[in-house]
């Protein structure tokens, strides 16, 4: 059921692939999924996420799922 | 690679019926004919939703020239035509003066109706038109939303919704008023045989269709609105 808690998920995409010098056209290659679709996750406009999406990325940028995505407080 | 997308956009149509046209050709347009003949299937899809729409519009048209021309027969309230039902009383007639014929109904004529049966007369008269317009107000707008790639459109879904629960009662209601009608017609020329009431069973079925698919595409509408943003 969307909340208005909705918009407090930040993903640190950008930043992960900033740290690995990695571009997002280059992980949606090796993530099999498509850049508009992780671009639309960069830019924290994601209302969801798949697990096997989740996992995938996690993968590639050996990463936590805490590490890619953060609750921010609320204001 | 190319009968690879080919393939893929192909799968994709199949599946997702059509959701966007434009994007489709522009992303996946090519010079093979595979593709080229999928995307010319997709307009052939479009040009159909718009036919519909355009029927829903002649439709309306067509209801509204029919609205006036019963108008102008009943608003004069003198040789009113008015159907009357037969079948309880059938009467045999002689068709062209040789051909033995049953006939189960019939139109009479009246004239300086009271306000209560003139009211249902014309009412009777235009609740039929009434009500197939707003079914073909329900086809302009879904074809409208059809091709635009918008399928489960809140405007689709409303027509759609209105439209079913108008056919159910009009199944009901159109009867009961044209018995209505055809009683006082009857009454006020000094004829008195029971009219027989009854449902309108196709508009009660299509009724009930119409509202089935309603709640098929809000079940998608809500479908399209959990899977939206999702990645």
């Amino acid at each position: 059921m969307p909340t208005e808690d909705d918009g407090r998920v930040h993903c640190r995409l950008d930043e992960l692939l900033a740290e690995r010098g990695m571009t997002l056209a280059r992980l949606a290659e090796l993530v099999g999924v498509t850049v508009v679709n992780l671009s639309v996750l960069k830019n924290d406009r994601a209302r969801a996420i798949r697990f096997s999406t989740l996992t995938a990325i996690c993968d590639v940028l050996q990463c936590e799922v805490g590490d890619l995505l953060v609750v921010t407080p609320r204001q | 690679m190319v009968s690879t997308v080919s393939s893929a956009v192909g799968h994709f149509v199949d599946r997702e019926a059509i959701s966007c046209f434009d994007n489709i050709e522009k992303r996946y347009g090519d010079e093979d004919g595979v593709t080229t003949t999928m995307i010319k299937r997709l307009n052939d899809y479009r040009q159909n939703f718009e036919v519909m729409a355009l029927a829903g519009g002649l439709g309306v048209l067509a209801g509204l020239g029919f609205i006036v021309r019963d108008l102008v027969r009943i608003l004069p309230n003198r040789d009113v035509p008015v159907p009357v039902d037969l079948a309880d009383v059938p009467h045999e007639v002689l068709l062209g003066g040789t051909a033995a014929a049953q006939a189960t109904e019939a139109v009479i004529r009246v004239s300086e109706l009271g306000p209560v049966p003139y009211t249902a007369v014309l009412t009777a008269a235009l609740l039929p038109t009434l009500v197939l317009m707003l079914v073909a107000v329900c086809f302009a707008v879904l074809g409208r939303s059809f091709a635009s790639g918008d399928f489960f459109a809140p405007g689709g879904l409303r027509a759609m919704k209105v439209t079913s629960i108008t056919l159910v009662f009009g199944s009901v209601v159109i009867p009961t008023l044209q018995v209505m009608a055809a009683n006082s017609a009857l009454a006020s020329v000094g004829v008195h045989f029971g009219q027989r009431m009854g449902t309108d069973w196709v508009l009660f079925a299509a009724g009930i269709l119409l509202g089935t698919v309603w709640y098929a595409f809000r079940r998608g509408a809500r479908l399209e609105r959990d899977t939206e943003g999702l990645v």
